[in-house]
């Protein structure tokens, strides 16, 4: 059995003049819970896109379960269960006809998933999709693809219009889901609490350049912020090894730092600080640091001036 | 796939109710308004053709909206292969198209087939026009299909379908035979279903598709760009065309004519005007002819010439299946000739019915039909209004009035069947002409035989012409078909009396007839530059194909014409133009970054195709984005992992130096 479940292989993509996902090299592991991370049109949904074949690379390739993705075969795809970016299924069927219509298709289809899954969310099989709010449509589509009982399942963003409790329950399902180490899950998400409960490994693409692949805890061993209070005027920083962004307040300076070593230790020493304080930082507060790389300033502080 | 044809019937249902509701809406207002018509009325196949057209369209678009309201991805992501997700579409979309076409079409054939809801008779066959209709929808179908499914370059480049669709249509509505229409409808259906497959397939992009896609594609670009290269170049022919030429003062006609005492003259004319009337010798003679030749009081008889050319009428016409008495139905009945039946047919205006029948022993009532039958093809279709029906074993006459029929030419001994019966009027005196292979014979108005002679020439090698100065003398003319290829024949007028007997012969020298419509013209061979060497040699295979199948003297004869209108300088302009385009397009097949072969074939295709070559080039290899290589600074694409100059890779993206990797 393959070890790596998804492999990208210089996977570019343009459209037009702009580079979408530039030389991107991943792998996916066998039966981890793998989070694609990145800011709005950093090429989140343009990889999944192509890693599925819905869009053709401009340069590169991608395999899943071993398959070329622009030649995935319905036997590779009845082992996908993929939920796309804002949950468009037809208005004018009712639930239960999606469920006919999708079963019809998947060999695996497993209703006792979807009835649990949509009760969960209330919803009336009789109802019609069009009619359903937002949240009840997620819900209708998470049913959908748990259904299909997949090996790999690939969500675009799940949780998008989500409640925190359906929220909760799409954790609990994925986390029930790879429980026997037998599935595997890639899904994007800006929610980055979400991402912590149930991620093993994250990837960070910063406009099309993969910038991170690792487990969570290195990303928030590697990301640190620290304090330094000073009795008066805090001094220029100057040049910091791996500084990521500061943020200069009366008697104070937050550095937040990449691969905080003894030299960086040793650099900010010379500032001559009052006192040093390494502050713990979550996954969104390290994440959020590590995409402001080489910011000195947050955008309100840049622009107080327009905003007064 | 039941599940998805499920689904793509379900889906559109309300589009299904509405446009079968506006169907029949249709059909019941052709029922209400119109009581004199059929389903092969012109009328009728206007509503059929544009609501074929339009439900293909609209079907059509209907089959892929999935890819307009983005549940595209959410439909593909199944285990079926996407040509079985396709067909799943198609059946449905067909079965969607021909209910709707179908339902109100065939309530219409089944309404005007029941007796007494027209005062017509109704032939099955009639419904094979608007059958070839909605068999043409299903081009504008696959279309609309394509259309929806092309990632266009250029707006109009998703249209290309619906340029191939059209001229199927166009088709349809041109040739003689159904099965011609079907023929068109197959070959048309099949280019635009394999490129609709393959953009389906492939999501719209060019470069993934299987080889017979790309060309079905290939085929619809290069239809809408011919399309438009012929509306440009008839644009282009109507500015540069000297229409003075035409009407040119200095144009003189010659040609003989006989007096009315039956002495041949040579007359020349000149703005339509007489400038001279010559005897045989060349010798002026005095005559005025005050008025023109038509005038009663001309010094000139006239020849009345009988046609070589033999109508049949297409299987989109009425009287194709029914032959009508237009001018004879009076105020209570319509007369119709049933060629199948072989009689005549009267129907109540009133209620609809059949009033009576009529074959060649005289009238049946009562619901009674002939004993016998004409026999054979009728070969007088055009003349039905004259009350004359011809059969190649004898002419009959019907007067519905006192309900008389009478047979008042039949096939005489030794002689071959008739070609050709016709009513003409010459010097304002109704007479009738028959024509069989080897005989012609002249009847009074009465329908008495004035004369009959044997023929020197058979009409379809010779034009003949009658003129007559009864009650003794009689010419015929012979003279070269115009559009015959058997040149030996000599123009001439032989004179025969009441018995047939030749007392005259008269052999007319040569015309000098002022024939320059197909004159070459050095400007023309600017067209050269539209019409490059693949054009040319396609339209002279055509031509060569039409010359050899077809056998009207008139087209043959037009194509032989077209020959010698093209003057040298227009083929090398051609070749030129060829080899200018075929430069372009090798230029842009290296530009973008295309292997040795392919440069090579985009050559080749430039060269035969000029511009349509380098458009469709540009159509489907799309946008062109190039970059500065970072090692040699050349423009480079980014689809090829090594540069197309230096051969080196794209370098990878440059790190920031806080990547993670694990």
């Amino acid at each position: 059995m393959d070890e790596y479940i998804i492999n990208a292989n210089d996977l570019t993509r343009y459209f037009g003049k702009r580079c979408v996902i530039s030389s991107l090299n991943l792998k996916i592991p066998r039966g981890c819970v793998f989070a694609l991370l990145g800011r709005n049109g950093a090429g989140k949904t343009t990889l999944i896109r192509m890693m599925l074949g819905f869009l053709e690379p401009t340069r590169g390739s991608s395999a899943v379960f071993g398959c070329d993705s622009m030649d995935l075969t319905p036997e590779i795809r009845s082992r996908i269960g993929y939920l796309a970016e804002g949950h468009n299924v037809y208005g004018w069927m009712k639930i239960a006809e999606c469920e006919s219509f999708q079963s019809s298709f998947f060999p695996s289809w497993n209703h006792a998933i979807f009835k649990k899954v949509i009760s969960h969310f209330d919803l009336d099989p009789s109802s019609k999709v069009r009619e359903l709010s937002r949240g009840e449509r997620a819900g209708l589509c998470i049913a959908l693809t748990m259904a299909q009982d997949p090996e790999l399942l690939v969500l675009d963003d799940p949780a998008l219009g989500l409640d925190p409790v359906a929220r909760r329950s799409l954790l609990e399902s994925m986390v029930y889901l790879t429980q026997k180490g037998e599935k595997t899950i890639l899904f994007s998400s800006h929610l980055l609490s979400d991402v912590e409960r149930v991620a093993d490994r994250i990837s960070i693409i910063d406009k099309g350049i993969l910038r991170t692949e690792c487990t969570l805890d290195t990303f928030r061993r590697n990301i640190s912020r620290i304090v330094l209070h000073f009795s008066g005027p805090p001094p220029d920083i100057g040049s910091i090894p791996g500084l990521l962004h500061s943020f200069t307040t009366e008697n104070r300076i937050t550095l937040a730092l990449f691969g905080y070593d003894e030299n960086t230790e040793h650099t900010l020493k010379k500032l001559g600080a009052e006192k040093t304080e390494k502050v713990p930082l979550s996954l969104e507060e390290a994440f959020i640091s590590y995409l402001r790389e080489g910011e000195q300033k947050s955008f309100f502080s840049e622009n107080s001036g327009d905003i007064s | 796939m039941k599940a998805l044809i499920y689904k793509e019937i379900k889906e559109n249902l309300k589009f299904w109710g509405g446009i079968l509701g506006f169907g029949i809406l249709l059909v019941v207002f052709y029922t209400i308004e119109n009581n004199y018509r059929s389903i092969c009325n012109r009328d009728f196949l206007a509503w059929t053709t544009m609501g074929s057209i339009i439900a293909g369209l609209v079907i059509g678009f209907l089959t892929v909206k999935e890819t307009f309201f983005k549940q595209w991805e959410f439909f593909l992501h199944r285990p079926a292969t996407r040509t079985s997700l396709f067909m799943g579409k198609i059946y449905g979309g067909l079965i969607l198209y021909f209910t709707v076409t179908g339902i109100p079409f065939l309530l219409a054939a089944a309404w005007s087939a029941i007796p007494g809801n027209i005062a017509a008779p109704f032939v099955w066959r009639m419904i094979l026009p608007g059958t070839a209709d909605i068999l043409m929808g299903t081009s504008f179908y696959f279309a609309a299909v394509l259309a929806g499914m092309t990632i266009a370059r250029w707006y109009w480049s998703r249209l290309t379908g619906i340029a191939l669709a059209s001229v199927c249509a166009a088709a349809v509505n041109a040739v003689p035979e159904f099965w011609q229409a079907l023929l068109a409808v197959i070959v048309a259906d099949a280019v635009l279903f394999a490129a609709a497959w393959g953009s389906f397939i492939t999501r719209g992009t060019y470069k993934r598709q299987p080889w017979i896609s790309k060309t079905a594609l290939s085929i619809c670009i290069i239809a809408s760009l011919v399309i438009v290269q012929c509306i440009a170049v008839g644009i282009i022919f109507e500015l540069a065309k000297d229409n003075n030429r035409y009407r040119s003062s200095e144009t003189v006609w010659e040609n003989y004519r006989i007096t009315r005492k039956g002495k041949i003259v040579k007359i020349k004319r000149k703005s339509g005007h007489i400038i001279s009337i010559t005897d045989m010798n060349g010798i002026p003679l005095s005559i005025e002819d005050p008025s023109g030749s038509s005038n009663k009081n001309s010094q000139f008889i006239d020849y009345r010439y009988i046609s070589s050319r033999f109508w049949s009428p297409s299987y989109r016409e009425y009287s194709r299946y029914i032959g009508t008495f237009g001018l004879y139905g009076s105020n209570e009945h319509y007369y119709f000739y049933l060629k199948h039946k072989g009689y005549i047919a009267g129907y109540s205006k009133e209620t609809g019915h059949r009033s009576f029948t009529a074959g060649p022993e005289g009238f049946f009532f009562n619901g009674k039909n002939p004993d016998t039958q004409f026999e054979g093809p009728i070969l007088n279709q055009p003349l039905l209004d004259f009350g004359i029906l011809t059969y190649s074993n004898g002419v009959y006459t019907i007067d519905f009035q006192h309900k008389e029929i009478k047979k008042i030419l039949g096939q005489a001994e030794g002689d071959g069947p008739l070609l050709h019966f016709l009513k003409v009027d010459a010097n304002n005196s109704f007479n009738y002409i028959g024509v069989s292979a080897n005989k012609i014979y002249v009847l009074s108005k009465d329908r008495n035989l004035l004369f009959s002679a044997p023929l020197k020439h058979s009409i379809k090698e010779a034009s003949i012409g009658v003129g007559m100065i009864p009650p003794e003398k009689y010419f015929i003319r012979y003279s070269p078909n115009f559009y015959s290829n058997k040149k030996e024949i000599q123009d001439c007028i032989i004179e025969v009396d009441s018995e047939g007997k030749t007392i005259g012969r008269y052999m007319l020298p040569p015309l000098n007839i002022n024939n320059k419509i197909y004159e070459q013209k050095k400007i023309s061979s600017l067209f050269g530059i539209v019409f490059p060497p693949g054009s040319v040699l396609a339209l002279k295979a055509g031509a060569e194909i039409i010359r050899a199948s077809v056998t009207d003297p008139y087209t043959v004869y037009h194509f032989s014409l077209l020959d010698k209108a093209i003057p040298l300088l227009f083929y090398i302009v051609s070749v030129i133009s060829g080899l200018v385009c075929a430069g372009i397009n090798y230029m842009l097949s290296g530009v973008y970054a295309l292997d040795k072969k392919g440069r090579m074939l985009w050559s080749v295709w430039g060269f035969l195709m000029g511009i349509t070559g380098i458009l469709l080039f540009l159509v489907l290899y799309g946008r062109l984005i190039r970059f500065a290589c970072a090692f040699c600074s050349k423009k480079r694409v980014p689809n090829r992992k090594q540069c197309e100059h230096c051969g080196k890779e794209f370098p990878q993206p440059e790190p920031k130096g806080i990547e993670i990797f694990e």
